[in-house]
């Protein structure tokens, strides 16, 4: 007999309207997800018209993966500091089912605020312009809930990979840079080094663009431009939808399955 | 089958050796208090059995299933009261036990759990506002849920106050009564001998004793206290019964004279009390208290720890 999971994904989702720490993200997300498509009347109109799913692209990229990371991040590394993971895993789930309940019920409340983000950005878009795209809308918030998914994957496996909440906050720091920009620079660093410590000259190689891929708010960009008319992403094997997809994907499972391994080896 | 069974468990941390060579068992039915001052390895062993920590050596099984190996069997059967724990303090009282309720598939009420552990009323209060009793109380609620087979309680009565602690003692009794083993540590003498049938006393994570009461005061070997009450008590008496070999921490109350000495030196006592002269009007006997016992495991004093 195993423990009911359903308990540890409910508590996970319920947490932040307990905790109240929902309202002001939520306000956030209402802000920055209608507010744009509010004040600029969805770009100019007519056949260069960027659309919902444009103006959405930066919001995702920049404030998605902040606000997964943010109630992900501490989600095992916390009680283990205080001690409170003895009480949580006093019923009989085993530590990988308790890490992979934390990310189910991050991962629902992370769509959850992005649905609430892109109801009000459609509502926002459907008043000021006209009825947006459907498939491009869809796609944008199914690619959306996709990116919030991977970050939240990223944040509950690292949180379980850490035995103290400092050091998962730092780490999750890391990683929202790395998700921004780091890894992209990753190619350029190698290249430096390469160099013999000089700034490397010339056009990006080959490698470093399909690098620069592998990252799922490139992923998300990448997959993006597929719905887009005019946006072309790198004509690169790393860019095309089903390496995006692999990354996606790659990025929820992997550092998951490292953070169950590490969790499952600690001493509590 | 016994409920738990330790053998020749050790643990380092790095270099500390926290459990060397520990090795015993908790027959089922029984109420076992796992005793040992601060730091001696207590909340270790209850890790390992709980599979939070694990052994550097030896093996833990809890009713057959190898703790290591099966730790979800282990906590199926196991109502876990931790030590130290921090507690969400957004969370009411009754979502707390709710978590415990709803993981372990059970359909009890967090309500009558509360209530009966005396926290009834705040129920729908954060435990941010708790005090450490009320946290203790609320932590054994979820420790009841699903009439588990086995209690494991880690210093269940810190924080508590006497009618907590006295409550404490009657959960224990009840969830005996009702046929669960209950294995609880403590560093406080008083809540072991009042439930317990047998101890275990842990001294600088070794395994010193594990027996009865009756058991540990005959290995001991000593020591009762002897109370002689006089008419006309005085100073030369006093110096007498003191200078007797083989008795020890003579005090003066009043009128009486009182010293520790083991059972064949009573006589000696009381003779040389009345030395001066003195009508004996009380003797009075006692027998060691949990506290001396305590003292002479794990301070090694009288030499005989087994």
């Amino acid at each position: 007999m195993s423990g009911r999971l359903r308990a540890v994904v409910e508590r996970d989702l319920r947490d932040p309207f307990r905790s109240r720490a929902v309202w002001p993200v939520l306000l956030l997300f209402v802000v920055f997800f209608g507010g744009p498509v509010a004040l600029t009347g969805g770009g100019r109109p007519g056949a260069q018209a960027p659309g919902l799913l444009n103006q959405m692209q930066i919001v995702v990229f920049l404030f998605l993966p902040l606000a997964a990371l943010q109630f992900g991040y501490d989600r095992v590394a916390g009680p283990r500091e205080t001690g409170e993971i003895r009480l949580l895993l006093a019923p009989p789930h085993s530590r990988r089912a308790f890490v992979l309940g934390t990310f189910l019920g991050r991962a629902a409340f992370t769509a959850l605020l992005v649905t609430v983000g892109y109801l009000v950005a459609t509502v926002a878009y459907a008043a000021v312009v006209g009825v947006p795209d459907p498939v491009r809308t869809v796609g944008g918030y199914l690619l959306a809930l996709a990116l919030g998914v991977a970050v939240t994957g990223l944040a509950v496996g690292l949180s379980a990979s850490m035995s103290t909440r400092g050091r998962a906050t730092i780490t999750a720091a890391a990683a929202y840079l790395t998700l921004l920009t780091f890894w992209e620079s990753i190619p350029t660093a190698v290249r430096f080094v390469g160099n013999g410590l000089r700034a490397p000259t010339g056009p990006q190689p080959e490698w470093a663009v399909a690098f620069a891929q592998t990252v799922p708010t490139r992923a998300y960009r990448n997959l993006a431009a597929n719905l887009l008319p005019n946006a072309a992403p790198p004509d690169i094997v790393t860019a095309g939808p089903p390496a995006a997809v692999l990354v996606l994907v790659a990025w929820t499972v992997v550092p998951l399955a490292v953070g169950i391994a590490r969790f499952e080896r600690a001493d509590l | 089958m016994p409920a738990l069974q330790l053998d020749s468990v050790s643990k380092r941390f790095g270099g500390v050796r926290a459990l060397d060579d520990v090795s015993f068992t908790v027959e089922r039915g029984e109420v076992y208090g796992f005793l040992g001052p601060n730091g001696a390895g207590k909340s270790t062993t209850i890790d390992i059995l709980l599979d939070y920590v694990r052994p550097s050596a030896g093996s833990v099984s809890v009713f057959g299933h190898d703790a290591q190996a099966e730790p979800t069997a282990v906590h199926a059967r196991t109502g876990i009261l931790p030590d130290a724990t921090g507690l969400t303090g957004h969370l009411t009282a009754r979502q707390h036990v709710r978590y415990a309720v709803d993981s372990k598939g059970s359909d009890e009420n967090p309500l009558a759990l509360l209530d009966r552990v005396g926290i009834a009323l705040d129920a729908d209060r954060t435990v941010g506002g708790f005090s450490k009793g009320m946290r203790q109380r609320l932590l054994l609620a979820c420790a009841l849920v699903g009439e588990p087979d086995l209690l494991i309680l880690d210093e269940p009565s810190t924080g508590l106050d006497p009618n907590g602690a006295r409550r404490m003692r009657e959960i224990v009794r009840e969830e005996n009564e009702r046929g669960a083993t209950v294995f609880f540590s403590s560093h406080i003498l008083e809540q072991v001998a009042a439930v317990c049938d047998r101890v275990g006393i842990l001294s600088g994570g070794a395994l010193v004793a594990s027996d009865s009461l009756d058991g540990l005061r005959e290995r001991v070997g000593s020591v009762g206290r002897l109370t002689v009450t006089l008419d006309t008590p005085s100073e030369a008496a006093v110096a007498a019964v003191r200078d007797l070999a083989g008795v020890s921490d003579v005090r003066v109350d009043g009128a009486s004279v009182s010293a520790s000495c083991p059972p064949d030196r009573k006589a000696a006592v009381v003779d040389a009390a009345r030395r001066d002269g003195a009508d004996v009007v009380d003797i009075r006997t006692e027998e060691a208290s949990l506290e001396e016992l305590f003292a002479a495991y794990t301070e090694g004093e009288e030499g005989e720890v087994a």
